[in-house]
């Protein structure tokens, strides 16, 4: 299922962009789906925006589900690094806080 | 800029006086940040009923001009001094963040002027514009006092572009005082800068300063230099990592003030080229 983010938000640019995607993502998953997000049109986005998305993600799910359901695409060197450093330093803080 | 500001500001942060009348007479030259400063005490004193006026407004002092030119007394004076002053094209003049078209103009005003000084795609700035945007949502939740601005420099002559973003409001170090412990205001900025570090409120889960720091001045692209209360810290480009530097200062800035440097010759050419994440 994919999910073409500038469908939804007309702009990601804070965190409550991040959550009107964060909610269709975990629409999709909850549906037993594999979430594809796409960034066609999106360069940038701030670290409050990947927050809301996706580390919300991690309240309901493990990183490694995360990993295994969730794709990334049409998207770009700034925002993968910037999703894939959050993903990771939070899971991480999950694992020690458990 | 403590100077100028303890003149017109209390200790606790109020107006000295009913009216200021601020002297440019003097004012033979002044660069983003002090324009960025000027701009937003101007904002925050009239904010607080202070009558504001400026004397010794001769368009033959190089500072005065510069500021007609950045359309400064065309927003905050009786006009401009010259009919012609106009944004030079090494500036891309202040403009409050605080307003809903602050992105845009990130987006369509300074990230292609930008790119056209630097002589690079755009995409070679989404990293730092990622960093710019934050701090904007970080002043939209934090400021209090809805007084913020945003001044772009190049100094081609010496190959940097200077960013100088602020607003007047609480401040990092009270902000970070609702969670945290620390010595000085110097510590609390240095504590800031560290990932997942953030004061209790904001939805950033203390992220963006450590990416600014990190993208800017760790990967050697320029400088940082932050400044709020009584506390500034100075992050330093290097190869890998950086340097910082802690401490007080003699006065206060009632608000956070970031001055970003970007060393021009660093900036390396980077195309929007799609891609996959791969976890």
């Amino acid at each position: 299922m994919v999910i073409r983010v500038l469908d939804h938000v007309p702009h990601c640019r804070s965190w409550s962009d991040g959550d009107v995607i964060g909610q269709q993502i975990k629409r999709v998953l909850k549906g037993h789906r594999r979430a594809v997000v796409s960034f066609d049109g999106v360069g940038d986005v701030p670290s409050s925006f990947v927050n809301a998305a996706f580390v919300s993600l991690l309240d309901d799910y493990s990183f490694d589900f995360i990993k295994r359901h969730v794709a990334v695409v049409d998207s770009t060197s700034q925002i993968n690094s910037l999703i894939k450093r959050r993903l990771t330093s939070e899971a991480k803080r999950h694992l020690l806080s458990a | 800029m403590y100077e100028l500001i303890g003149q017109v500001a209390s200790e606790h942060l109020e107006p000295g006086a009913d009216r200021v009348q601020f002297d440019l007479s003097r004012l033979g030259f002044i660069d983003h940040n002090g324009t960025t400063i000027f701009a937003n005490l101007v904002e925050w004193l009239r904010k607080r009923g202070v009558e504001v006026t400026f004397s010794g407004c001769d368009s033959g002092i190089d500072g005065v001009r510069y500021l007609d030119d950045c359309q400064f007394f065309r927003v905050y004076g009786d006009g401009l001094l010259r009919n012609w002053a106009a944004p030079r094209q090494t500036t891309m003049p202040f403009q409050s963040i605080l307003c809903a078209a602050s992105h845009d103009w990130l987006d369509n005003n300074v990230t292609p002027w930008m790119a056209r000084v630097l002589e690079v795609p755009a995409a070679s700035l989404y990293d730092l514009r990622s960093c710019i945007r934050e701090l904007f949502n970080n002043i939209e939740d934090h400021s209090t006092e809805q007084v913020g601005c945003m001044h772009v420099q190049w100094y081609p002559n010496e190959r940097r572009i200077g960013i100088s973003l602020s607003d007047f409001g609480v401040g990092i170090p009270k902000e970070m005082a609702r969670t945290y412990r620390f010595p000085d205001d110097g510590a609390a900025l240095a504590l800031a800068v560290q990932d997942q570090v953030s004061s209790k409120g904001g939805r950033n889960r203390g992220t963006g300063l450590a990416l600014l720091v990190d993208n800017v001045a760790g990967r050697g692209l320029g400088h940082v230099h932050i400044y709020s209360l009584r506390g500034q810290l100075s992050c330093a480009a290097a190869e890998v990592g950086g340097t910082r530097n802690a401490g007080t200062v003699p006065g206060i800035y009632p608000g956070t003030l970031f001055s970003i440097t970007l060393l021009t010759d660093r900036i390396e050419a980077i195309e929007d080229e799609r891609e996959e994440l791969e976890w």
